[in-house]
This record gives C-alpha cells, sequence and structure tokens, in this order.
C-alpha cells in the first residue's frame, strides 16, 4: 500500500506496548481482580501466553505470505468467499475493540474529569488527531511512541517511588487454587489479544531478523507492568480492588510530595489520554488499512474520515456505559481471544495444510500460491 | 483589452531585441542597446576610436562598475597606445590589461553581464563583444550579526553582497573540495545563488535536490532568501521552518563540515542551511564555543523553557478552569484571592495578555529606537501594573505572561521563535475548552505534524524519532569536541563517517 514507508521492529515493538499500556492500566486491574483477586498480579503472566501465542502466529503466517497482512492472505489461504468472511469479522474485531476504547476513555474522561461535556465531543476531537496522525502514515504512526516513551515511565516512577513504603508483599498466593488468577489471565485476553493488530504492521518492518525477538518483547513489557501495578495496587487496596472501575487511578490519590504535589490524577490523565491516542492510532491505521485492502482500493487515505466515523459510532454502540459491567462474565475475553487469537491459529493451520499439500516447487511464490479455486474464481469474473 | 495589447507588444519588443546576436555593425548594436536601455539613464554609451583602431563602443552601467580600474586598463590603453594599426579582434584586447575578460555573442548576454555590473566593448566589424569583470558594489561593512549574538566567538556576519559572504567563508574553509554553485533566479532581478558545499562529505544527491528545486523556481524577482525557502521547502503549508536561516559564517562553516549544504543568495544576509532538524534549530553557535558541560546545561535549559513558552499560559488556563484540584491549597487562596475581582473567564484574561504582549514586543521591533523605550516603558509599568490595579487582569496572569515572554526569547532561532510565539494561542484555545485534555490532543497533533515533517529527506525529529543514539551527544548534550568523532547521517549511501582520528580519545593516557 504504501511502498517505501519503513518501520523498525523495535518501533513496533514499542508502539504495541505503548498502546496496550494504556487502557491496560486504566481497567485492567479491575478485570483482573474481579477474577483472580489477591492472585491478580499472577493473572497478567497466564494472560502473557495468549499475547506470545497471537504474535507468533501473526509473524509466522507472514512468514508464509510476506509483505501481506491478514486480509490479503486470508484470501489466499481460504479462497476468496470464505477469505472475504474472515477478514471481514476480523475488520469489525478491529474497528469494535478500537471503538471501544474510545469509549472507554471518553466514559473515563466524563465520568472523572469533563462532567459537563458530551462525551460525543471528546470522543471527535481525540478521533480527529488520531486521524491526522493516520492520514501522516505508519512511518509516523510508528515513531510516536518512541517519543512519547519517556512520559509512562516518569508517570510510574512518580506514583511508585512515593508509595514505596506502604508496598508489601501480597499474601497469600493462590488462596482458592490456582484457577482464580488463570481465569483472570484468560480475562486479560482483552488485552493481550490486540497484539494481533500487529498483522498490518509487520509486513512494514524492515529488520524482519529481528521481528521475533522485539516483538516477543513487547507483550513481556506489558505483562511486567500489569504485575508490578496490580501487585501495588492490592498492597495498597487489598480485596477492594475491584470495586474501583479505576483502581490505579484511585492509587495515584495516595502520592504525595511534601504535601505540595498531591492530586497527580491530571497527570495521570494527560499520560493516559497519550496512551490512548496512541492505542486509538494503532487500531484505527489497521481499520483504514484492512477495509481499503478488503475492498482492494490502491489507497487507505480516502477511507480515514469514513473509518473515523464508524470509529465513532462504534463507541457510543448501546453497551454498558461502565466497560465490562459484566465482570464475572468472560464473554467479551472470548470474543477477543476468538477473534484476535483463535482466527489467526485457523488461518495458520490451513496455511500450513495447503502449503504440505501443494508441491514443494510452488512454495516459492507467495502470491502464486493462492487457491486453484481463487484463481479459477478470478478467472471467470 | 487595448492596454493588454500595448503591454503584450511591449514584451514581445523586449524579447526580440534581447534574442538577436552581436552584429558585425556597430551602428546596429549602437540601435538595440540604446533601444533596450531606453529611459535607463544611469546606463553609460561611450564612443570612441581606437587609436590607430577601429572605432569602438564602451557601454556600462554608472555606479555598479568600477569607472576607475575602467579608465586605467581598459580606456587609457586603447586610446593612448591603440593598436598597432591591426583591425583584428585580438590584437585589441591583448592591450586590454584586466585579469577577467570574457567574450559574448548575444544581446541578451550582454545585457545580463551589464545590470550584474560588467562594462561591455563592442567593436566595429566584428559579430562579439568583451565584458570585463570589474564591478563596483557599494556594500556596507561587516558588522556582528544582531540577530545572533554570541559572548565567545566570531563576530563577522554575512552582509547583502554574494562575493563577499562567499569569501567569508572561503577564508575558513581553504580546501579545494569546498565548492560553489552559482545559478541565478528570477526574470527580473537574476538574483546570484550560490550552493555551497564540501564535495566528499556532503551526499552528493542532497546538491542535486537543492539544484532541482531551485532550477523549479519561475518567478520575476527574489529579493531575499525567504522567497526562495518558501519555493524549496518540503512542506510549503508549514508552521515549522525547515530551513535554518543564519546571518554567521562560522554556523555555514560548521554545518557544510557535517555534510549539509548552504544556500547563499545576493542581496540578502542570511544564507539557508539545509537539511535542518528541530534539534539544530534549538542549538545556538555559542554552544560550541563554550565549555561543554556548560553548553549541555544551557540546551537543557533552552529545551525545558521552550516547553514553557509554548505551554505555560495555557497549563495556567486549564489548570484554573477545569483542574483546581491540581494546585495545592495554600497557592489555589493566593490565586483566587487575586482573581477576586476579576470579571474575566481565565482564558480571555490568558489571551488578552498575551495579545497586548505580542504586540508591544512587535511594536518594540518596529518603532524607531527612540521611541521604542518609551513604548516599553508604558507597556511594562503602565499597562501591567494599571491592568492590576484596575481589576482587569490577576497579577498571577501577569506573571505567567512575563515568564512566557522572557521563555520565548531563549529560542535561539528566530524563525521558530516565531512559529513558537504563534503556536501558543491555538493551545490555549485547546485549553480553553477542554483542560489538559485539550492540551495534550494539541500536543500529540503538533507532535504528529512534526514528525511528518522532513527537511530534504532528513525527518524533522530525527536524532529522537526515528532514534539515533550516535546523535544524541550532539543534540540532548554537547559532548566536547574530540568526542564528537562521526558526522551525523543526513541522508543517501555517501557518509563520510570519521571526522576525528579513529580510536582517538582524550580520556585515554598512557
Amino acid at each position: 500500500m504504501e511502498k517505501k514507508s519503513r518501520i523498525s521492529a523495535a518501533q513496533l515493538c514499542l508502539l504495541m506496548y505503548l498502546a496496550s499500556s494504556g487502557t491496560g492500566l486504566m481497567s485492567s486491574p479491575s478485570v483482573a481482580a474481579s477474577f483472580a483477586g489477591l492472585d491478580m498480579w499472577i493473572a497478567p503472566f497466564w494472560g502473557l501466553i495468549g499475547g506470545i501465542a497471537c504474535l507468533w502466529i501473526m509473524i509466522q503466517l507472514h512468514r508464509l505470505y510476506p509483505g501481506q497482512n491478514l486480509i490479503q492472505y486470508a484470501e489466499a489461504i481460504l479462497g476468496r468467499i470464505a477469505g472475504k468472511a474472515i477478514s471481514f469479522l476480523f475488520l469489525f474485531f478491529v474497528l469494535f475493540t478500537t471503538g471501544y476504547v474510545i469509549r472507554q476513555m471518553t466514559d473515563f474522561l466524563s465520568n472523572s474529569f469533563f462532567p459537563r461535556t458530551p462525551p460525543l465531543f471528546l470522543g471527535v476531537c481525540i478521533v480527529f488527531v488520531c486521524a491526522a496522525a493516520v492520514n501522516s502514515g505508519i512511518e509516523v504512526i510508528c515513531r510516536l511512541p518512541v517519543l512519547f516513551f519517556p512520559f509512562p515511565i516518569l508517570m510510574m516512577v512518580v506514583i511508585f517511588v512515593p508509595l514505596f513504603p506502604d508496598l508489601k508483599p501480597v499474601l497469600p498466593i493462590f488462596e482458592h487454587g490456582i484457577l482464580p488468577s488463570f481465569w483472570g489471565g484468560c480475562a486479560l485476553q482483552l488485552w493481550y489479544a490486540v497484539f494481533c493488530f500487529a498483522t498490518f504492521y509487520i509486513p512494514n518492518v524492515h529488520n524482519q531478523d529481528k521481528l521475533m525477538r522485539w516483538s516477543m518483547l513487547s507483550p513481556i513489557l506489558l505483562c511486567l507492568l500489569l504485575a508490578a501495578t496490580n501487585w501495588s495496587i492490592t498492597s495498597i487496596l487489598g480485596d477492594a480492588a475491584s470495586m474501583y472501575h479505576y483502581p490505579f487511578l484511585v492509587i495515584t490519590r495516595f502520592v504525595s510530595f511534601s504535601e505540595f504535589f498531591e492530586h497527580l490524577e491530571s497527570i495521570v490523565m494527560m499520560i493516559w489520554v497519550v496512551a490512548f491516542a496512541l492505542r486509538i492510532m494503532y487500531g484505527y491505521y489497521c481499520a483504514a488499512v484492512g477495509l481499503a485492502q478488503w475492498l482492494k482500493l490502491p489507497d487507505y487515505r480516502p477511507l480515514i474520515w469514513p473509518v473515523g466515523m464508524l470509529l465513532l459510532l462504534m463507541s457510543v454502540w448501546d453497551i454498558k456505559t461502565t466497560q465490562f459491567a459484566q465482570f464475572d462474565s468472560l464473554v467479551f475475553p472470548a470474543f477477543y481471544a476468538l477473534c484476535g487469537i483463535g482466527l489467526p491459529f485457523l488461518l495458520l493451520v490451513a496455511a500450513w495444510v495447503r502449503k504440505g499439500m501443494t508441491p514443494a516447487s510452488q512454495h516459492k511464490t507467495s502470491n502464486a500460491s493462492a487457491s486453484p479455486q481463487t484463481q479459477q474464481a478470478e478467472q471467470t469474473k | 483589452m487595448n492596454d493588454n495589447k500595448g503591454l503584450e507588444s511591449i514584451l514581445q519588443m523586449q524579447r526580440e531585441l534581447l534574442a538577436r546576436p552581436i552584429s558585425t555593425s556597430l551602428r546596429s548594436n549602437t540601435d538595440v542597446l540604446r533601444q533596450l536601455f531606453e529611459n535607463a539613464s544611469d546606463v553609460v554609451f561611450h564612443e570612441f576610436t581606437i587609436r590607430n583602431g577601429p572605432l569602438a563602443l564602451l557601454v556600462y552601467i554608472d555606479g555598479i562598475t568600477d569607472t576607475k580600474e575602467l579608465e586605467r586598463h581598459v580606456l587609457a590603453p586603447l586610446k593612448t597606445d591603440g593598436t598597432d594599426g591591426e583591425l583584428g579582434w585580438e590584437a585589441v584586447i591583448q592591450r586590454i590589461s584586466v585579469s577577467s575578460s570574457q567574450s559574448v555573442r548575444t544581446i541578451q548576454k550582454a545585457a545580463d553581464e551589464l545590470g550584474a555590473g560588467n562594462p561591455l566593448l563592442l567593436l566595429e566589424g566584428q559579430a562579439v563583444g568583451a565584458f570585463f569583470a570589474i564591478p563596483f558594489w557599494q556594500m556596507r561593512a561587516i558588522e556582528e550579526p544582531q540577530a545572533e549574538t554570541v559572548v565567545r566567538g566570531p563576530r563577522e556576519g554575512f552582509i547583502e553582497t554574494l562575493h563577499v559572504n562567499l569569501s567569508m567563508i572561503r577564508r575558513r574553509l581553504q580546501t579545494p573540495a569546498f565548492k560553489l554553485k552559482k545559478l541565478s533566479i528570477g526574470r527580473y532581478t537574476k538574483t546570484t545563488c550560490a550552493i555551497a558545499y564540501i564535495e566528499g562529505v556532503t551526499d552528493p544527491n542532497l546538491v542535486e535536490e537543492m539544484e532541482r528545486r531551485l532550477k523549479d523556481i519561475d518567478v520575476d524577482g527574489i529579493v531575499d532568501s525567504n522567497h526562495i525557502e518558501e519555493w524549496i521547502e518540503d512542506n510549503p503549508l508549514s508552521l515549522f521552518p525547515q530551513l535554518q536561516a543564519t546571518e554567521r559564517p562560522d554556523v555555514v562553516v560548521s554545518s557544510l563540515l557535517e555534510g549539509r549544504i548552504a544556500l547563499l543568495v545576493n542581496g540578502s544576509p542570511f544564507s539557508l542551511i539545509a537539511p535542518v532538524t528541530l534539534l539544530t534549530l534549538m542549538q545556538s553557535s555559542e554552544d560550541y564555543y563554550e565549555r561543554s558541560f556548560v553548553a549541555t546545561g544551557i540546551r537543557w535549559l533552552r529545551l525545558l523553557i521552550s516547553f514553557i513558552a509554548i505551554l505555560m499560559p495555557s497549563i495556567y488556563v486549564a489548570v484554573l478552569s477545569f483542574h483546581q484540584e491540581m494546585i495545592p491549597t495554600a497557592l489555589l487562596l493566593t490565586i483566587s484571592k487575586s482573581r477576586e475581582q476579576i470579571p474575566f473567564p481565565a482564558l480571555f484574561e490568558a489571551l488578552l495578555m498575551e495579545v497586548t504582549f505580542e504586540a508591544l514586543r512587535e511594536a518594540g521591533i518596529r518603532l524607531p529606537k527612540q521611541v521604542g523605550s518609551a513604548v516599553s516603558i508604558v507597556g511594562a509599568l503602565v499597562i501591567g501594573q494599571a491592568a492590576i490595579s484596575a481589576g482587569i487582569v490577576s497579577s498571577p496572569m501577569i506573571m505567567v505572561v512575563a515568564i512566557t515572554g522572557v521563555a520565548s526569547f531563549l529560542i535561539p532561532n528566530y524563525q521558530l521563535g516565531l512559529a513558537i510565539r504563534l503556536i501558543r494561542f491555538p493551545i490555549m484555545f485547546c485549553a480553553g475548552l477542554l483542560g489538559l485534555y485539550g492540551i495534550v490532543l494539541a500536543g500529540v497533533f503538533i507532535v504528529v505534524h512534526m514528525l511528518s515533517l522532513r527537511s530534504f529527506g532528513v525527518p524533522y525529529l530525527s536524532p529522537l524519532s526515528p532514534i539515533q543514539f550516535e546523535q544524541f551527544k550532539d543534540t540532548l548534550v554537547r559532548a566536547p569536541s574530540w568526542a564528537l568523532n562521526k558526522r551525523p547521517h543526513l541522508t543517501g549511501s555517501i557518509w563520510n563517517k570519521l571526522r576525528v582520528r579513529p580510536h582517538h580519545s582524550r580520556l585515554k593516557k598512557g
């Protein structure tokens, strides 16, 4: 789509990490807490399996079909109709999750900071900014996290260092066995499954040899961040963690530097907004590029505004305002895991089967290895 | 319609006259030139007979030709000595003792050379003329550049005359690898521009790209280098300067040594350096003339202060309008006490004061020096004090505006400073509308814009993102000159990497 845009594996790693850490810090503690209770700091480690699996599948698929993303090779693997259907489902997933992130953010802002501003207006503003970034292309989106990387680190230092005396080991571990934390990890697929968006970025990575290492680093960093946050939240709030919507925001209220710098929520909000903007761009770009490829358009830029409106539409779709209101239901995580990990895995298996069936000589040209049915279908058209 | 036809016929005649070759008849040449320079009272036509030789015509423009030289080395030999009865071209030219002379065969070229101050000599019976490079430029003395002063460092600045500027660079770069490509731009002004670069250090594609962009310019005139800047910058709709304008030859030379190219324009003391990044615009030449630790400290101060210059009024507005809980209680009480009588919301108050401040500053630049101090007294004392006591603005607001104003002077590049001054206002609106959320969104928007900017192929935020650790030692810090051992990699495959003898460090002793 974009010919010369090249990104590096490290940039992609930072983008994926920062994009998921914003929403992760905000709402994952309460989700993890409602399943795992005091074991909530173990849950990210279970979830990590999903994240790593997701990225591994995407990289394997890209190795089979270099230079293509899921929308493109889905057709080559499953044939025209099934491929279109699968990629449509995937696109819906991308649109839905990104719209949902906008919803989370506008909810958070209007609950905590702007009670009298219409939430939709808050959403429109951030979508506008993200549209500008998507319009500038993949290079700009991937360079942005490099610039903003120091700020979340600074935030964590500012918040955790004063809390240090309050931190204590969280005991007991595995009070109700291993299962609660495991289910917590499953629920965290709400974040880990989103790593599958990497499929739209991987074809532009110029140092493919380092891709595997860097992209694995990203879920690991997220896991460590969530584990550390959940641990400090449990050690301060204890069992009450699941009762707050934004437990992290609650613990920042405990921070006080010499009684002069208090109420750091606004600072946290600013950094969250940056992370949310990154997350929205991350999904927005995927949605625009994916939709353009699904419709076989030469450029994704004309789709930016329509996709933006779709995202806003998703964000006001009638879902319970307090997100994940059904705390103990796994419906949402299951949907995320199914689309983010299940679908690609299905494609990978199908691709393996297909590659196994076709003679070795045809392996070389991955583009030409489209199924005979597809070729026929294209010929008849 | 009639007027248009008249105009068309004038242009047609100019074109026709210019297109003619120089003919063998001196009479017809004189007629053509006289027609061409009709009503140009400063053009002198001097007809004379060379002793023992043919009839000759000397044309020059009074005031830009060195008439003393002309008399001593051209007129005197021809009139008093003359030729030995020969009428040929060679015989005449040999009498003339001017170091640089060239022949012309078309009226167009002859007119160009006359305009550049070179006198033209035409002979009867010769379809060729000669011009002598003895222009005389009235020029201003070389002075310290007012806008880029340093405490330590060279004090000379460019002037309006191109060849003097080039000589200032050449004096510092005595290598034959220092190259200059000249070309003239502007149909009427015919402004001479020179691309300066060091062969073997600069990526040749960069020079080629610059030449290509310059050749695309087709306008009637170039008066200042800014006109060229607007034609060749990568993103014409950006607020940020994408070329560095400088008056200092030492800045040009050090940029050339880094592999950049410079463009000097006749008639403008500002030369343009390309490519640049945001952080090079945040550097002052004095950073390199002071001790490295101090210079690093100053660089950080500058970065910090530039954030204040951009964001302080908007953060004040946002915090006061939306996030009062952020202010420590004691401070909040003080602020609210001083804001008690203020009838305006914080945004309006901030806009009022910032606009006033900008107006005062602009007035300070434009007014004659004698009046300038009066304005600053009126501005600073009367308006500031009176506004507070009249209850129109609060004193914290005055402080914010004052700090912002001082902060914006710390940005060494004037164009960048202007951009930052202007960008404050939209951010203030965002802050008034959406508080800190608005500021963050505006910030992200600006950063996205800057990330998408390129200056001659080099990303605008380049050492920061995309990240180039090697360049941090001349951006985030200013390492001592022996540690700046590698040239920055700008574009292309040609990268003359080492600036210092390899494996040479001042830290290793014995």
